[in-house]
């Protein structure tokens, strides 16, 4: 009820903006409060409209700029295509016309679910694994306009408000504030004028009318502003907590102080600047906003200014198509077309994508403050790096392609798999288990060491295994499962040490070194497959081809350990939990099955027609 | 072969190792990260501004440096206002600490203020003729909204005597 009586509202004063010819540079590094972190407007628009739009950039501008116009012109906002709806089954429940976009505005949202509140209702009751797909949708797509709605209404205390009251000019900047102190002495006559009159305007002169309609717009604006709080735009002022407020919190919480009374000014500023389309008092107001929240403790401007860049540039996507464009130009130099000068092609591209995948990770430690691996996504990061390292580095002392060939596999394939977290904000806070540099710096780093190893060595084997298919000679093979070997040795070092380590992380924060929980498992059996495979070898049980395919599933025990029993969604490690990519993880170790199976009776024939 | 043996060997070893340095240094760091946790409150500055007393004079804020100040946002119209009001002025009685009750009224017209006042007044007749009490009136809310952005009465804000706000009271004042 409230969401529509606020469309009413806002519709009626939406204003002519030319939106994007604002320079957003200052706005977009404007520090907010979301999900625990203070992360700049440019990221918490980029979520949003992901979330809404399924996209980074809305009816062609950019997410920051979209975002201002659903703050500061919320009318027009309402009624422009955004959410995306692609279930059709929510569409036919929701009776939204199809569309060849499937795209529907707040308006048209809000509208298909207030008709068909009988059917939504129940569908809120329920857990998410009682609802088919289509219904999933229908409760997201609720869930998602009163987000939308929340951002929309955040900034209706800075807009100037349509009030005419009787013997007060009416003032294009006059705002919610403005008018409410006069709020008791407006109701008080309008109680007077119901007892005289009645409720029906039709026997309400001129100026009656006008006050009737102001107390309306005033009682609407503050019914509809209610539990506003997710655009957290306004520090602490007077609690001695971190929260940061929104302006409605701040107003209706009484936590306004002198500094939040410039914040405010500010921001009515900003808001009139955005209604005239004046670019100058925009960039002022949006500048001096900034220089504001940024002396705020806790607010690290070069930390903000870094993310902004980090979402706007994406290094990392730059670093995958390097990678990939190296596996090409190896593949064409292992064939033996113009060696030298694709060979330094290849170096090149592979040399400059780890150059970007390290200053991507440098940049998200400088701005989270914290150790880079500490959710899955941060861990694909980092192990692709490991990999990528220790291929370059291989490639140093070996100068045979193959130290390339494995940089540029590890890093192309884990940094497609971190692909799928494209879209959010991948920077979360951690919940409080994991907020202890200490243990993120030790554990988690010797763990994820261990898999980044342990994946090269993987792709060693499946060299090996590749190279024996094809014939190749005996000692250059052998040259290469030498290296297999010591990197499965390392492997073992890191997984062992990582183990050991969080078992004594687990007995400081759980009470207990082992507790048989999956991720704990997964590791064990890292450990233990390494250790079977390397004692077979070492005492002559596995030969080669054996220990190369005992060593290239060694990738599906690490992918299972690490991604596998995130999707159980059991266990003690739930910040790690995913339902993302367990397709992918299926394909991926079915394939490496096959592939180990077909090499192996490959060369195990040709070996059994030898002797 | 061998070297490889002595290779697991002193990896192991080294993993041991380090693992039990480790274990040792963590205690201690996690009793320095619960130590850091403790964080002092910021003091906010005091804005530079007047106030126009129900006498007409004009008093400024920071002439009161020195005491500790009760800024006090009411208005007479405002019930739980009216409720507080002599709890309020029988704590700066009892109190011997110098503390100065500065309210500051969002009534339009002086004659509510003085209509409330009045009473109290020559119930508390000390305090007020010591100036340790001091009635304000800002009838169009520039400074109770404009500068300290109080909508909601009544509200306090301590002011400590080497001039700082350091705390803000939402409803009925509790020292």
């Amino acid at each position: 009820m409230r969401v529509s009586l606020a469309i009413i509202l806002w519709l009626l004063m939406s204003c002519n903006a030319y939106a994007d010819s604002l320079n957003y540079d200052a706005f977009s590094k404007i520090p907010i409060q979301h999900e625990g972190r203070i992360k700049p407007l440019a990221t918490f628009a980029l979520v949003e409209s992901q979330r809404f739009h399924g996209s980074a950039e809305v009816d062609h501008t950019t997410a920051t700029a979209w975002l201002a116009s659903v703050m500061f012109d919320p009318g027009n906002a309402m009624e422009k295509p955004l959410f995306l709806v692609k279930d059709t089954d929510a569409q036919s429940m929701l009776n939204l016309p199809a569309k060849p976009d499937n795209l529907y505005s707040f308006a048209e949202v809000t509208q298909a679910i207030f008709g068909n509140k009988t059917l939504i209702e129940p569908l809120l009751e329920k857990r998410p694994d009682e609802l088919s797909p289509g219904q999933k949708a229908v409760v997201q797509l609720y869930n998602d306009s009163g987000a939308f709605a929340q951002i929309a209404l955040s900034c209706t205390l800075f807009l100037p408000l349509s009030i005419d009251l009787p013997g007060k000019p009416p003032s294009p900047l006059s705002t919610f504030t403005d008018y409410y102190h006069d709020l008791p002495a407006l109701q008080e006559s309008m109680k007077s004028i119901i007892t005289h009159k009645g409720t029906n305007p039709d026997n309400y002169s001129t100026d009656e009318l006008r006050l009737s309609k102001a107390l309306e717009t005033l009682t609407m604006t503050m019914e509809s502003s209610q539990n506003n709080n997710l655009l957290r735009v306004i520090p602490p002022q007077w609690s001695q907590d971190d929260n940061w407020l929104s302006p409605w919190a701040m107003f209706y919480g009484g936590q306004g102080s002198p500094k939040t009374a410039k914040l405010t000014s500010l921001w009515k500023q900003l808001a009139a600047a955005y209604r005239l389309h004046d670019n100058s008092q925009w960039m002022q107001a949006s500048s001096q906003l900034l220089h504001e929240t940024s002396t705020t403790p806790g607010v690290r401007p070069a930390a903000l200014s870094l993310e902004v860049m980090y979402y706007h540039w994406s290094l990392l996507d730059k670093s995958m198509l390097l990678y990939v464009t190296g596996f090409i130009l190896i593949l064409f130099c292992m064939s033996g077309l113009a060696v030298r000068p694709v060979r330094i092609a290849a170096l090149l591209s592979v040399g400059t994508g780890a150059l970007l995948h390290i200053i991507t990770i440098l940049s998200r430690i400088f701005i989270l403050e914290r150790p880079p691996v500490s959710t899955l996504y941060e861990s694909l990061l980092f192990v692709s790096l490991i990999a990528v390292s220790f291929g370059l580095l291989l490639e140093w002392r070996l100068r045979n392609n193959l130290g390339l060939l494995v940089a540029t596999v590890a890093g192309s394939v884990l940094l497609f798999a971190s692909q799928s977290f494209s879209g959010e904000d991948t920077m979360n806070m951690l919940i409080a288990v994991l907020n202890t540099n200490f243990w993120l710096a030790t554990h988690v780093l010797c763990i994820t060491t261990g898999y980044g190893f342990g994946m090269v060595a993987g792709i060693i084997a499946h060299v090996y295994l590749i190279m024996r298919c094809l014939n190749r000679p005996a000692d250059k093979t052998r040259q290469v499962l030498r290296g297999g070997y010591g990197t499965a040795l390392i492997a073992l070092l890191f997984t062992s040490l990582g183990t050991i380590l969080g078992g004594i992380w687990a007995d400081q924060s759980w009470g207990r070194f082992w507790g048989w929980d999956p991720k704990e498992n997964g590791a064990l059996l890292i450990c233990l497959w390494l250790i079977w495979i390397l004692h077979s070898r070492i005492t002559g049980h596995f030969k080669e081809r054996g220990f190369a395919a005992g060593l290239s599933l060694l990738n599906v025990v690490i992918s299972l350990s690490w991604l596998g029993v995130n999707l159980l969604s059991t266990g003690l490690h739930s910040y790690g939990f995913t339902d993302k990519a367990a397709w992918g993880l299926g394909a991926f170790c079915g394939a490496e099955f096959l592939f180990v199976a077909i090499t192996y009776i490959v060369i195990w024939r040709r070996d059994d027609a030898k002797t | 072969m061998l070297k490889h043996k002595k290779l697991i060997i002193v990896a192991t070893l080294a993993v041991l190792i380090l693992a039990l340095v480790i274990y040792d240094l963590s205690s201690t760091s996690l009793t320095m990260s619960s130590d850091e946790s403790a964080k002092s409150p910021e003091l906010q500055p005091v804005p530079d501004v007047s106030f126009t007393k129900i006498d007409g004079s004009t008093i400024a804020l920071r002439s009161l440096a020195g005491h500790k100040i009760l800024l006090h946002f009411w208005a007479s119209w405002c019930k739980p206002c009216r409720e507080e009001f002599s709890n309020l002025l029988l704590q700066i009685a009892n109190n011997d600490d110098g503390t100065i009750l500065l309210a500051v009224s969002g009534d339009e017209k002086i004659e509510d203020i003085r209509k409330f006042i009045a009473p109290l007044m020559r119930g508390f007749k000390p305090i007020f003729v010591s100036g340790r009490v001091i009635i304000a009136q800002d009838p169009y809310h520039q400074l109770i909204e404009g500068v300290f952005q109080t909508y909601q009465y009544p509200e306090t804000i301590v002011i400590t005597p080497d001039f700082k706000m350091s705390k803000k009271v939402v409803g009925t004042y509790q020292p």
